[in-house]
């Protein structure tokens, strides 16, 4: 706080212009390596200096990682460098998986999702105002929250599953994606694994320090969408204060396979509101076979926001959680 | 794979392939020749750019950014940078056609590729269509967004060449507007017809839709503001700040910065205790405080050879605190055992060693009180909100032996060289002020700020020009922003809604130095014969409080206009007949206006509005989507005042009008030309106007109080009356002949006041479940005298009032009261309006006849914010049946109150 800064001190930047090449840097750097996608929640830990990695690994030349493409199942891969403009006009994702198109577009503003990646935006840090400020809390090594007291400002944080840090994860896509089951495809050196994307977030209980399974030398190189949820009717709303740039309040996704007006199956998962994208199983299991109708989205609504913890100044958020959830299975999808 | 080295993979990139034969630019730093360059040079990367067209070979470092490289190294500065953190637009360029900040982007990721800039639009002096519609519109008020403005109208109209309202309001929405003029870039990128008509009682020029005469600069990229002014050997400067809300400073050890190599000179309260005496402080300010105050208070400050090592050095600079006690809310820094701010205590003097709170009354309180059959209390707790104006804080100093040439954006060129000739004890002459063009300000560029004498110190210490450019969050946290209040009313009034008394006792947060007054107005707007009114402008460590658009007014208003609005649901009485029967018609009750048209504008607003339909008693129904309708008004004093004006005739026929306004956005110049263009009987083309340069300029007010208008104006008719009398003597200058009239004005109103006022009406949604307000329509209705230009005089309204819906809606400085730091300085935690926030502003204007000021006109830039935080709440009162008694409106509050 005390050096306000706005230019990048010095860094060491690479422009592999293969996955290998950048996955060999990353082995070989190790935690002094830092992955630059879009570089737009990069460039501000830089200039704020509260980051200062020695290695820079921009990934803007791998143009494998840029594609999105049809799978046989009748899904669809996105590479985690394809851009949030690139998945908010892209047809198929358009026609299979809209929901996502329209989460996409809900990100940032126009010249940010022209250079702002999905995988950045899942991968991205939380916006805590102290974490992003330099503030030396739990989830930067300290031993401490300031955001949980009484006399913090959190009217942005947890009202759920907070363990010692209450920052939330920020991302839109990523609550859509959880919806659909959606996987996520991680290098490391030559091994990959599959991680779906409901594990592919990390709350405080596992690792303080991070927020999603990405180690140091690991890469995210595209998001697999199965066709398992794209006929099905799924629902994405975002609150934020304004009508654009702001991270959410809270949103929430819901994937519901509908039948006679019945719900075969459903998926409810709310971001902003805890550590990670929350998939809200007690509801889906309370509405799985039921009609959707106002009575089951009442009930959904009801059932989301038990065990909430809010703190001093974000209550709001527990009606705007039950408000958000029953719309989501009561209204039609707004979409594109 | 062996050790994989940098080189190879930018090799492996291809990027060099297309190298031609062009001359590398060895750039380093700030791109001028240095003797003491840094040690360790940073990595470079040689790329390849075509700008506009053009082929640019260049050596770049890795962490600059496009914008650094555009402005600093190629002088493209019609590209600004307002937050340097892709939170405003500024520095929107095209990118292979794609619109990105270019502030974000890093200057190696644009390597072969084609960036397109403002430069590029139009074609010599040639504007493109677009250009000439965001010209003919009145884009651009201060037009500082505007290239960034552009830049995406021209993507968006590539794409899509005929969108509708929303797809442009879409297209926009990643660029701020701070002047807030989102209806007329929307209009321009449409090119729809406007709703603007020409003047009701226009004369010749005065009065007919004009647009700027300046405007082409600013759509061009050609204006040139401060952060545009680069010198030959200039240093960067930069200012460290205080991270504690209040500290005593125990040592500031400069000498390790001292020792890095491309710093110049490190000064600090140990070698420098010049006083800042700026504004209205009350204590010594000095530029570098014992103790620190606030959380920005500055400590120390840097010159170097560029900004980089400037911001190494101050990481280099040891500063040892001792925290103290600290106090951020007005009422507790009033108590008993309240840490002491300033010697003698935290309730700001009235005057020199007077404490004691500002006092108004009238009549007999308990008698009115008596006397009602109705009494209402409540309370009202307003924010700290910034300026946020498109330009940070930025300021260029240079010595020419002992004379100092400042050139800084202020609101007033006259006062700033005054206050920078006192506070550097210099004789006025030997101070040159300039302010070409400036990016906004709405009163946190009055006078003289820190940063212009910080500089004109480095420089004198360094023999070097130096600029020193504040960075957002610093522009947040250590120049000002409006004062939070906290207002306690009672008011009683009759079952027939008569008022019989109002009573305030408020308490307004100044931070720890007085800038302004920390008023809390708004009473004055009602008649009413029994009044007291106590106002405790009062020391804290939260940061500088001090002028912001309307200032002791948009809080003052919707705090008693919110009792007003009670008062009428009590009584069951519709608010316009409430409004009409209770407003003002003189002065505090005693003194005549001038001219008055305040329940005119309410009479004609409701009827426009279509009140009388629309309005039913608040809080009827369960519906998700509830609406409602709000009302409020506001004046503004239009004083007239001291001004001087130069007119020289030249034998070519042109005039030349020599004004010491700088045009922070209103349209001053073209003001300016205009009324010596109907004065003399001339065309507006045959008129110039030279601004902004104590040394070529006489005395000006300044653009503060909305009284460049009004005060110049009076200037400009008086010369131009001499310069007329001349002509009928001596006959039109022939030649190199010239005629000369100069006139410095000051007209007294005996006995009377002079005000602008307005009435607003909105219609507002609020979505329950989510707590979302949407403003459906909004009706402004001012009378301001006579309207000299309709076009620039609807800008000013449309602006004041989405600034407004901001203040209402959204901005807070939020500050975490354990540690007394303000979290969320800069534009994303500020959520300015943008865009896609901004209804349409329905502006309409009622036009008496006035004795005073230019051909009768009052003041317009000031009233359009004051109704508009009350009229939006008593809108969402009308809707809901909740009145909200603390700013802003956001979404948690509205979310609570209706649980």
């Amino acid at each position: 706080m005390a050096v306000i800064r706005d230019v990048i001190p010095q860094l060491e930047l690479f422009q592999p212009t293969s996955a290998d090449d950048a996955l060999a840097l990353l082995a070989e750097h190790g935690s002094d390596a830092w992955v630059y996608a879009g570089g737009l929640d990069t460039l501000d830990w830089f200039k704020d200096r509260v980051r200062r990695p020695r290695v820079v690994v921009d990934l803007g030349g791998i143009d494998s990682l840029k594609e999105i493409r049809s799978i046989a199942d009748g899904g669809i891969e996105i590479g985690a460098m394809a851009r949030l403009i690139d998945v908010v006009e892209h047809a198929e994702i358009r026609s299979q998986f809209p929901a996502l198109a329209y989460a996409a577009r809900s990100a940032a503003s126009p010249q940010i999702r022209n250079i702002g990646t999905i995988g950045g935006n899942v991968s991205q840090d939380t916006r805590c105002w102290y974490y992003r400020d330099g503030w030396t809390c739990y989830r930067a090594g300290g031993n401490i929250c300031y955001a949980s007291p009484p006399t913090a400002m959190n009217r942005e944080h947890c009202i759920l599953g907070a363990s010692r840090c209450v920052a939330v994860s920020p991302s839109d896509t990523a609550p859509v994606l959880v919806a659909l089951e959606a996987e996520m495809v991680v290098r490391r050196g030559r091994d990959e694994r599959v991680v779906s994307a409901e594990d592919y977030f990390v709350g405080p209980e596992i690792d303080i320090e991070r927020m999603t399974v990405l180690e140091p030398g690991d890469l995210l190189m595209l998001i697999r969408l199965p066709s398992t949820w794209a006929a099905a009717r799924v629902y994405f709303e975002k609150v934020r204060d304004r009508d654009t740039w702001d991270f959410p309040l809270v949103n929430v996704a819901t994937a519901i396979q509908e039948s006679g007006g019945m719900i075969q199956d459903v998926r409810v998962v709310v971001n902003g509101v805890a550590p990670t994208p929350v998939r809200l199983r007690a509801v889906e299991n309370a509405i799985r076979g039921k009609a959707r109708n106002e009575q089951t989205a009442e009930q959904a609504g009801n059932i989301a926001i038990q065990g909430v913890a809010p703190l001093t100044h974000n209550g709001f958020k527990v009606n705007l959680l039950k408000n958000l959830v029953k719309r989501s299975i009561r209204d039609e999808p707004a979409n594109l | 794979m062996g050790r994989i080295s940098r080189r190879s993979f930018i090799e492996r990139t291809g990027a060099l392939a297309a190298a031609t034969t062009l001359p590398t630019l060895k750039l380093r730093g700030a791109a001028q020749q240095v003797d003491d360059q840094p040690a360790d040079p940073a990595p470079t990367t040689r790329i390849t750019l075509r700008v506009n067209g053009e082929t640019h070979e260049l050596e770049v470092e890795d962490r600059w950014t496009l914008a650094e490289v555009l402005r600093d190294h190629l002088g493209l500065t019609g590209t600004k940078v307002g937050c340097d953190r892709g939170e405003c637009g500024a520095c929107t360029v095209r990118l292979d056609g794609t619109t990105v900040y270019s502030c974000s982007q890093l200057a190696v990721w644009a390597d072969g590729r084609a960036v397109s800039t403002v430069e590029g639009l139009a074609d010599g002096d040639q504007l493109n269509a677009l250009q000439q519609r965001f010209v003919a519109h009145d884009g651009p008020q201060c037009g500082f967004c505007t290239a960034g403005q552009l830049m995406s109208a021209s993507a968006l109209l590539d794409d899509t060449p005929n969108p509708t309202r929303d797809q442009v309001r879409e297209g926009l929405v990643g660029n701020i507007c701070r002047c807030s003029n989102y209806n007329r870039y929307v209009e321009a990128v449409l090119d729809g017809a406007s709703a603007d008509a020409p003047s009701a009682r226009a004369l010749t020029t005065v009065g007919a839709l004009t647009p700027r005469i300046d405007a082409p600069e600013r759509v061009t990229g050609r204006a040139r503001y401060t952060g545009d002014v680069r010198l030959p050997g200039m240093l960067y400067a930069r200012v460290l700040r205080s991270p504690h809300p209040h500290a005593r400073v125990r040592r500031v050890d400069t000498r390790p910065a001292e020792r890095l190599p491309g710093v110049r000179a490190v000064i600090s309260r140990n070698t420098c205790d010049v006083v800042w005496t700026s504004g209205d402080s009350r204590n010594d300010r000095f530029l570098f405080n014992d103790p620190v105050r606030f959380v920005g208070d500055p400590v120390a400050a840097v010159a170097a050879v560029d900004r980089h090592t400037a911001e190494e050095a101050l990481e280099a600079i040891v500063v040892d605190y001792e925290p103290l006690n600290f106090v951020l809310d007005p009422e507790e820094a009033l108590r008993p055992g309240a840490v002491e701010i300033q010697p003698g205590g935290n309730l700001s003097p009235r005057g020199r060693g007077v404490r004691e709170p500002e006092v108004y009354e009238r009549g007999d309180l308990d008698a009115g009180f008596a006397a009602s059959d109705v009494v209402l209390e409540d309370a009202f707790t307003s924010k700290h909100i910034n300026n946020a104006q498109l330009e940070p804080r930025v300021s260029v100093a240079r010595w020419d032996g002992d004379r100092l040439t400042v050139w800084t954006p202020t609101q007033g060129i006259s006062n700033c060289q005054r206050d920078l000739a006192r506070d550097l004890d210099l004789p006025p002459a030997d101070v040159r002020v300039v302010c070409e063009y400036m990016g906004g300000g709405f009163g946190n560029k009055n006078q003289c700020q820190d940063s212009d004498l910080i500089a004109a110190v480095l420089a004198r210490e360094t023999g070097s020009a130096v600029k020193l450019e504040y960075t957002r969050k610093e522009d947040f946290l250590g120049v000002h922003g409006r004062w939070p209040t906290r207002q306690y009313y009672r008011v009683g009034a009759t079952r027939d809604g008569t008022l019989q008394a109002i009573e305030l006792r408020g308490y307004s947060g100044l931070g720890p130095h007085r800038k302004s007054s920390g008023g809390i107005a708004g009473i004055e707007l009602f008649r009413c014969p029994n009044v007291r009114r106590v106002v405790h402008p009062t020391y804290t460590n939260m940061t500088v409080s001090a002028n912001f658009r309307g200032p002791a007014y948009p809080q003052g208003v919707w705090g008693i206009e919110s009792m007003m609005d009670q008062m009428a649901h009590e009584l069951e009485i519709d608010p316009v007949a409430f409004h009409l029967k209770n407003v003002s018609r003189a002065y505090l009750d005693e003194t005549p206006y001038t001219s008055w048209a305040l329940p005119e504008c309410i009479a004609r607003g409701a009827e426009i509005f279509g009140w009388a339909s629309r309005w039913r008693r608040a809080g009827a129904g369960d519906v998700a989507v509830r609406r409602g309708v709000g009302m409020a008004t506001g004046a503004f004093s239009a004083r007239t005042g001291r001004s001087s004006a130069v007119l020289r005739l030249d034998g070519d026929g042109h005039l030349w009008v020599h004004v010491g306004v700088t045009d922070i956005g209103t349209g001053a110049k073209t003001t300016m030309a205009l009324l010596a263009a109907e004065a003399m009987e001339m065309r507006l083309d045959d008129v110039s106007v030279v601004w902004g340069d104590t040394d070529r300029c006489p005395y000006s007010v300044g653009e503060s109080g909305s009284r460049t208008t009004v005060q110049t104006g009076d200037a400009v008719l008086a010369a131009a009356a001499d310069l007329r009398q001349q002509l009928v003597v001596q006959g039109p200058p022939r030649g190199d002949a010239v005629l000369v009239a100069e006139a410095t004005t000051n007209p007294r109103i005996e006995g009377m006041a002079r005000y602008a006022s307005a009435a607003h009406f909105v219609e507002l949604e609020v979505d329950v479940a989510v707590g979302h307000v949407r403003v459906v329509r909004y009706v402004a209705v001012h009378e301001s005298g006579r309207i000299l230009n309709p076009l620039t005089s609807a800008s000013q309204v449309k602006g004041g009032v989405t600034i407004g819906i901001g203040m209402a809606l959204h901005e807070e400085l939020r500050y975490d009261r354990a540690t007394g730091i303000p979290v969320n300085p800069g534009y994303y935690g500020a959520r300015v309006m943008t865009h896609l926030d901004t209804p349409e502003i329905e502006v309409h204007f009622v036009e008496p006849e006035d004795a005073y000021g230019p051909y009768g006109a009052k003041a317009i830039g000031e009233p359009p914010i004051i109704p508009v935080v009350a009229a939006i709440g008593n809108a969402i009162f009308n809707a809901t049946g909740r009145r909200l008694h603390e700013l802003p409106f956001s979404r948690d509050r509205i979310l609570e109150a209706l649980a």
